[in-house]
């Protein structure tokens, strides 16, 4: 009997049958239902099934993040190359630039031991010690990238470099920054002083201006996308040489019209819980309704108006259905649109480092805003959702 | 604001509407107004770049769901007749009831309940009984319904597990699991699906990889026994028939983080004293979470469904940007709609059959979210 081919028979072949994602859900599934039913305190298994679930993430993003700093033909026949050129311990400068990473990385763990074991500490100490962290970590990274440039090897930096320049990257991410600001900025303006007429200020049918905004929300994008399409295409200034396809402006109007909506129900809570008396005091005072809102109001509904701003951002950076139809001219193409059609005209068909190299510019700013404003984006995320 | 004077109720008037006109201005002419138009343009035969719309009335409606539908038509519709009817009497039986005793058992939102019962099976039937009609068109819908339900139950699950794990007092290290579990959900979903694609590819992804990986591993291992080398076929995670899993697997990844907030957030606000009068009366874990914790985020849960179920109906970019080929295996509504009429494969532009599709997106999500309203309870909780 040869047991060698008899597996090789029948291995594939069940590896086959079974390999299907909804099946490796399903088994993750019923081996988490297991664990948290064996586990009497719940914490064990729970903590199994995070690390698991935050493990395939960060895997996942170190694999693209690696991967992008090697070459094409690296990653094809040995991808593990890519790291190979900032662990090269023959070389004494890069040895000297993994040893001076290591001391980082051993200064930002005993940090962290120091900061566990004084829970109590104040803030300024913590923040101090935040900051020796991130320094830190700053400082190994770029140790680790300068034992590389030293030492010749250019790749880890040379795909993004084509992906922001070759690729467009740069003027993508430009006219999406350009986007989503001029767009939060309009829609900030306009619903807050939407919203303050249909809170504070009493005329004939203001519910029902209310409502039409609340049942607005139900309107999938889909459903205007045709429409809006067909209405806007003959839109067109000659005067200005102005017109709503293939224009950055074009699209802050119109994502600035979709979003009204959904801001003016956010900040409706928001206005409503400021007192009127403000309000009515300032007039007795003698001031006029606009600056009623525009020193007591607008400054006071702050708070508000951040989480509006920060939602309608990340909403529209991300915004994919109506940039793709609008908008074809590749010198105003927004990043996501730009991502998407750098696959699809398999420009770099074989290099996948580089497109990898294109994830990466997509996902860092997010990921940034995301670390910097996570406490404002769960509190708006909670009021949206659990009062709303 | 308090005004007195019926000249200062005038100018108060006049300066509301000058506060309101750019966002009426703007809402009416860029969404109002073409909502309004989606359904005009649903009735005609355009391929939107020849000058003339041809009036074809509900010829694309008819088209869409085939003959055998609209003929079963009278029997549903006079089965939702009796459903409308059934549900008026239940629902007015509140107003003015006939036993006192029956005031708390019949409760007039169930009125709707039968209306939806009827609608939803003529849905179900047209989805899995029937065979005619826009077939490439059903099966769109029938892969929204499969993200929705397959997706959803296990997001749903991931999310609450997570969300008790976070709001446990003794849990370490909470807030790295939640940013690292959260972030997926802010990325783009045209991101999100090709750094999918790319895991799951056959040939260079990360998925393959592993798996790979593991088999030399355990080979290694088992070689010091015997000499074998355990061999695995590299699986097509994006062929036609694993696509979809794939792009539910990967909206799953993305989606878990948002409703596991909602989730968190609602747990933390349930008053600790709940849970210690409830231990002092005697109650045990289970009892605590079942008449505590359940009740108390009941709300959520149902906010969070409908949410989910909204945009698993308008998923669009993870689908479009994920699946390598858009065949009636791995598309869905609005990405049917985007290709009929914006993208030229047949150098045919059909603007009203599109329009059509996305009117009965808007039916269906109407529809779904107006059934899942059905269960928030009537008692609001005050805490």
């Amino acid at each position: 009997m040869n047991w060698n081919s008899d597996i090789l028979a029948a291995v594939p072949q069940k590896m086959i049958q079974i390999a299907n994602p909804f099946w490796y859900i399903a088994w993750f599934t019923v081996g988490v239902v297991i664990l948290v039913a064996w586990d009497r305190t719940r914490l064990k298994a729970l903590y199994a099934i995070k690390t698991g679930w935050v493990g395939f993430s960060i895997f996942a993003m170190l694999w693209v993040i690696i991967s992008s700093m090697g070459t094409s033909k690296d990653f094809v026949q040995s991808p593990e190359k890519a790291l190979t050129q900032f662990f090269d311990y023959h070389n004494p400068i890069t040895f000297g630039a993994l040893l001076a990473c290591a001391a980082c990385l051993a200064g930002i763990l005993i940090l962290a031991v120091l900061l566990a074991r004084h829970p109590q500490m104040s803030p300024p100490r913590k923040y101090t010690i935040f900051a020796g962290q991130t320094t830190l970590g700053a400082a190994g990274l770029l140790a680790l990238l300068a034992g590389a440039h030293l030492n010749g090897f250019s790749h880890w930096y040379e795909n993004y470099v084509r992906a922001w320049t070759i690729a467009r990257m740069g003027e993508y991410m430009l006219n999406s920054v350009m986007i989503s600001v001029g767009s939060v900025g309009l829609i900030i303006l306009c619903s807050a002083m939407a919203t303050y007429a249909l809170t504070k200020l009493e005329f004939p049918g203001r519910d029902g201006i209310l409502y039409l905004f609340v049942a607005a929300m139900a309107i999938p994008a889909q459903l205007i996308l045709v429409p809006l399409f067909l209405m806007l295409r003959h839109w067109h200034i000659q005067t200005l040489d102005f017109s709503f396809m293939d224009s950055r402006f074009g699209l802050i109007i119109i994502y600035t019209a979709l979003s009204l909506p959904f801001t003016i129900f956010l900040l409706t809570g928001f206005f409503r819980s400021l007192p009127t008396e403000l309000a009515e005091a300032a007039a007795i005072d003698g001031c006029s309704e606009f600056r009623t809102f525009s020193q007591i109001y607008f400054p006071l509904a702050a708070p508000g108006l951040t989480t509006a701003a920060i939602f309608n951002f990340i909403g529209i950076w991300n915004e994919y259905n109506f940039a793709l139809v609008f908008i074809t001219n590749p010198q105003i193409k927004t990043l996501p649109v730009g991502l998407y059609y750098l696959v699809v005209t398999q420009q770099y068909a074989a290099e996948w480092p580089a497109l990898f190299a294109g994830i990466v510019i997509l996902f860092v700013p997010t990921f940034l805003i995301f670390l910097i404003l996570q406490k404002q984006i769960i509190a708006g995320l909670t009021l949206g959702g659990v009062k709303g | 604001m308090i005004v007195r004077g019926k000249h200062a109720k005038i100018r108060q008037a006049l300066i509301a509407l000058a506060m309101l006109a750019p966002s009426l201005l703007l809402f009416g002419v860029f969404v109002g107004y073409p909502a309004v138009e989606a359904f005009r343009i649903s009735l005609y035969d355009w391929t939107g770049f020849s000058p003339q719309a041809d009036w074809v009335g509900l010829k694309h409606f008819r088209g869409m769901f085939g003959p055998t539908v609209w003929a079963m038509g009278v029997p549903f519709g006079l089965a939702l007749l009796a459903a409308l009817v059934i549900g008026g009497l239940f629902g007015r039986s509140r107003s003015a009831p006939p036993d006192p005793r029956l005031r708390r058992r019949l409760n007039p939102k169930w009125a709707w309940a039968p209306t939806l019962a009827v609608l939803s099976a003529w849905l179900v039937w047209w989805l899995y009984g029937t065979n005619d009609g826009d077939d490439f068109f059903r099966w769109c819908v029938r892969n929204n319904f499969r993200l929705m339900f397959v997706g959803g139950i296990f997001q749903f699950v991931f999310a609450f597990l997570f969300a008790a794990g976070l709001s446990m007092p003794k849990f370490r290290a909470a807030k790295f699991y939640r940013t690292m579990i959260f972030f997926p959900s802010f990325v783009s979903a045209v991101g999100v699906a090709i750094l999918w694609q790319r895991v799951c590819d056959a040939r260079y992804g990360l998925a393959n990889g592993v798996i790979e990986g593991a088999a030399n591993a355990v080979s290694h291992v088992i070689s010091y026994v015997h000499p074998i080398h355990l061999a695995v076929a590299p699986i097509e995670w994006l062929g036609s028939d694993n696509m979809f899993n794939s792009i539910i697997a990967a909206g799953i990844w993305s989606g878990v983080g948002s409703q596991m907030i909602l989730l968190v957030a609602a747990i933390q606000r349930i008053p600790p004293t709940y849970y210690e009068a409830a231990r002092v009366d005697g109650a045990n874990e289970r009892h605590v979470f079942s008449h505590i914790t359940i009740p108390m985020i009941r709300e959520v849960i149902l906010i969070t469904l409908t949410l989910w179920v909204i945009g698993a109906l308008k998923v669009f970019g993870l689908v479009q940007a994920m699946a390598i080929q858009l065949d009636e295996k791995t598309s869905v509504v609005s990405v049917r709609q985007y290709e009929l009429a914006f993208s030229n494969r047949d150098n045919i532009y059909q603007m009203g059959y599109a329009t059509a599709m996305a009117v009965v997106l808007l039916v269906l999500i109407v529809v779904f979210a107006l059934g899942l309203r059905l269960l928030r309870s009537e008692d609001e909780l005050e805490f």
